[in-house]
């Protein structure tokens, strides 16, 4: 389990690779901000959503898959 | 107010490529260019996989990747999977250190890998209070 508290960035990385961004203790709109840089790294979004909950208790996560071009 | 953001991987950043071949034992970063793909690529580069008949190419200016390894029979797709994921740490870990943060990295059980990187400054905190780096004792 994380031993880090207080305002942290987590990224989970599934084992596909997608990545899930979240802002943790921090208030105010620039929670963005912090993230584009790492956001900016990945891939297309497939969602955004603003969560007051998240101070509190991490997310369960829905991954969603996508593969690659094969031919 | 807090956020939470998805993304499919694309693997767009060069040394984070080179670095997840590092990482991954079962990836080998080839070299620049594709004889396959390399007319439908901006920006080619080849990536030879553990049990692979052929290299997969990844196209850094786009972050696809190219390959074909009929079904599933000419190499497993988990595989590349697991370079995507390790792209991703790679990337997401060299960028937190370029702002001078520590990264702490946990493998769970379902065999996502957890990044949880501490902000250092100052914040305006969920309790009100405002964060700074010498609060982490990290």
């Amino acid at each position: 389990m994380p031993t880090s508290v207080g305002p942290r960035i987590e990224i989970l990385v599934s084992p596909k690779g997608e990545t899930t961004t979240q802002v943790f203790g921090v208030e105010g709109g620039n929670c963005h901000a912090l993230t584009a840089p790492y956001e900016a790294l990945f891939g297309d979004v497939l969602s955004t959503s603003d969560t007051m909950e998240a101070y509190e208790d991490p997310h369960e996560i829905e991954i969603k898959t996508e593969q690659g071009d094969g031919s | 107010m807090s956020h939470t953001t998805k993304r499919k991987s694309a693997m767009k950043n060069l040394d984070a490529l080179k670095a997840a071949c590092e990482r991954n034992q079962d990836a080998t970063y080839v070299g620049a260019g594709s004889q396959r793909y390399g007319n439908r690529c901006k920006d080619p580069h080849e990536v030879q996989l553990k049990g692979w008949s052929n290299k997969v190419t990844v196209d850094v200016e786009t972050g696809e990747c190219y390959y074909d390894n009929y079904g599933g029979r000419w190499g497993k797709n988990e595989v590349l999977d697991g370079l995507q994921q390790d792209y991703a740490v790679a990337a997401a870990s060299a960028q937190a250190q370029a702002e001078g943060h520590q990264v702490e990295e946990l493998k769970l059980d379902d065999g996502s890998i957890k990044l949880v990187i501490p902000l250092g400054g100052d914040y305006e905190t969920a309790d009100g209070g405002g964060g700074s780096a010498g609060d982490w004792g990290v």
